[in-house]
């Protein structure tokens, strides 16, 4: 497998510098050289190719994915096409955090998996993985890893009627249930567009801002609120409670 | 008095030798009355220690209103506020003056169910603005809101949570809603301020004096008085600003949101819609119907603030 050359290559490249590697050329080459190790760092395999049309596109940019408009090039997804013509064209710019996890493919590795029907629980590698979507929304009876991820092709997406969906496609994925959410998301009234509103246009994938085994936003903690204006502000010798607001003044001298 | 006279004979011999007679008699008659007035006249001399120099401080004090001056004008006085700002705030910095794109009518768009009350926006607003650091001018306001209120007087937005969105709560950002009938341009006496092509409403700070009319006229606390002699960290200051925009003020000027004008008049988004972690936020061109802003208001149920006060906001809110 070729372990030792490409090792050092992952240690060597830290999460900032794949991140840059996105727009350059130099990360493919480091790709097409370990395709023999069947071990890449950031994208799939180049083997499918062939079954992926739309990554001859942008043999330049492969992450940067561009939304392809002809039929030709979208054989899997009639139904999607048909259900909302017409929204405008759009590059992705998705996978930031690709780097952050490790391919199936590397673990996964040419052999079919078979999923044991039974046991309901991640092990091993798996055991970071939070499924709160799948425990609350969908329950875990039905809903399993198998029903999103490829057992055939590890590094793939499966949809509900058994196509391939790639990572940077997984609007489709999601879309077959949240179909309101993808149409928004398409015409732009949900999620986020990024570096310009005029030209051409590049919007997040779902999966850069929700986790997509988690995919509720977490409570965070906000940014330091505005000073209290003159007068908003009580002393505190006299109020030990510190600052109040007008309008709890307001109420205050009311009931007083 | 030897101090009084400095002025005057700096006037005499201009550096610029594209002074045209009348100007520099114009500016030598002033100057002498200013001379003569006793206390202005220290203010005037005290300029003149400065690097700008004297000339510099009479330019600015008869820079003509914004529309009307001439491109050579402009371009002297962009170069002078360069200047100035480098003096003031130690940094090199870009004043452009790039004009409204044609057949654009800015306009934006907040979702209040994805709104989850963070203030990135207003944080990125005040590093991208150049606001006051003292007096923490902000122009975005996040209102914190019972979860089935929309009782404006109750709204809190100086909420501090430990983490937010807090349950019970939702929250409003409001910002400048740059209304296509103005109520702050129409208080203005002096006509410092006015909306511009691409629907913005625009303040020449140069010419504003300071009345804060335009606040007491604006619905929707939306312009801010700069009370102290702005003061900001030279490493936190935008270099890249616009006249009507960003660039650095004075004391007792008004400033207010111009939807990023430095930025998106170059095609870039927004500050507030970059910094927004929720993606809540859309911004586009109300004329393009392919634009997304467009399929925003004709598909979702979208409301404006106070519509009952015909002011027409080009900001919209909607939930889904």
């Amino acid at each position: 497998m070729g372990q030792e050359p490409e090792r050092p290559v992952r240690n060597e490249v830290v999460v900032e510098n794949e991140i840059e590697d996105e727009d350059d050329s130099d990360g493919e080459e480091e790709e097409e050289e370990e395709e023999e190790g069947d071990e890449d760092d950031d994208d799939e395999d180049e083997d499918d190719d062939e079954a992926m049309p739309w990554n001859d596109e942008d043999e330049e940019e492969i992450k940067v994915f561009k939304f392809p408009q002809s039929a030709e090039l979208l054989p899997n997804f009639p139904v999607f096409r048909v259900k909302y013509a017409g929204f405008p064209e759009f590059k992705i710019k998705g996978r930031l955090r690709s780097s952050e996890y490790f391919l199936c493919s590397e673990c996964h590795d040419g052999v079919e998996l078979k999923p044991r029907p039974i046991i309901r629980e991640l092990r091993k590698e798996h055991t970071n993985i939070n499924l709160e979507h799948i425990k609350q929304e969908h329950g875990t009876e039905k809903f399993w890893c198998t029903i999103c991820h490829d057992t055939s092709r590890p590094d793939y997406l499966v949809g509900l009627k058994k196509q391939s969906i790639h990572f940077d496609q997984s609007f489709l994925l999601c879309g077959q249930c949240h179909s309101q959410n993808q149409k928004d998301w398409l015409f732009g009234a949900h999620g986020k567009r990024t570096e310009n509103w005029n030209g051409e246009r590049t919007i997040l994938l779902c999966t850069e801002c929700h986790s997509p085994h988690t995919p509720a936003l977490e409570p965070a903690p906000p940014n330091p609120p505005p000073p209290a204006r003159q007068g908003q502000i009580l002393v505190k010798s006299v109020h030990p409670e510190g600052p109040r607001k007008t309008w709890d003044k307001f109420i205050y001298s009311k009931q007083h | 008095m030897s101090e009084k006279n400095n002025p005057v004979k700096t006037v005499e011999a201009p550096e610029n030798s594209d002074v045209s007679r009348r100007e520099l008699f114009k500016k030598t008659a002033i100057a002498g009355t200013i001379a003569a007035a006793g206390a202005a006249s220290t203010t005037i001399a005290a300029s003149n220690a400065e690097p700008g120099g004297f000339s510099d401080a009479l330019d600015e004090f008869f820079q003509k209103h914004y529309q009307e001056m001439s491109k050579k004008e402009m371009k002297k006085t962009l170069a002078r506020l360069e200047r100035k700002a480098k003096v003031k705030h130690g940094k090199q910095i870009q004043i452009s003056n790039t004009p409204p794109i044609e057949g654009v009518l800015f306009g934006y768009a907040l979702n209040i169910s994805k709104c989850k009350g963070y203030r990135k926006c207003v944080d990125a607003c005040v590093e991208e603005n150049n606001q006051n650091r003292d007096t923490k001018i902000q122009y975005i306001r996040v209102l914190e809101l019972e979860n089935e209120s929309m009782n404006f007087e109750e709204a809190d937005h100086y909420y501090n949570h430990e983490t937010v969105p807090h349950t019970g709560k939702k929250y409003f950002p409001i910002q400048c809603q740059q209304c296509e009938n103005p109520p702050c341009v129409t208080a203005c006496p002096v006509e410092a301020t006015w909306k511009e092509a691409d629907g913005i409403t625009v303040i020449d700070y140069n010419w504003c004096i300071g009345c804060r009319y335009c606040a007491a006229a604006c619905p929707y606390w939306a312009r801010k008085f700069n009370w102290s002699e702005p003061s900001i960290p030279e490493e936190e200051i935008n270099p890249e600003t616009h006249y009507l925009s960003n660039r650095p003020r004075m004391r007792g000027v008004m400033e207010k949101c111009t939807f990023c004008l430095q930025r998106t008049r170059k095609g870039k988004l927004p500050a507030c819609l970059e910094a927004c972690p929720t993606g809540a936020r859309v911004f586009g061109n109300i004329l393009d119907p392919k634009s997304e802003i467009r399929y925003v208001l004709e598909n979702k149920k979208v409301f404006r603030l106070k519509e009952e006060l015909k002011t027409e906001p080009k900001f919209w809110y909607y939930s889904d």
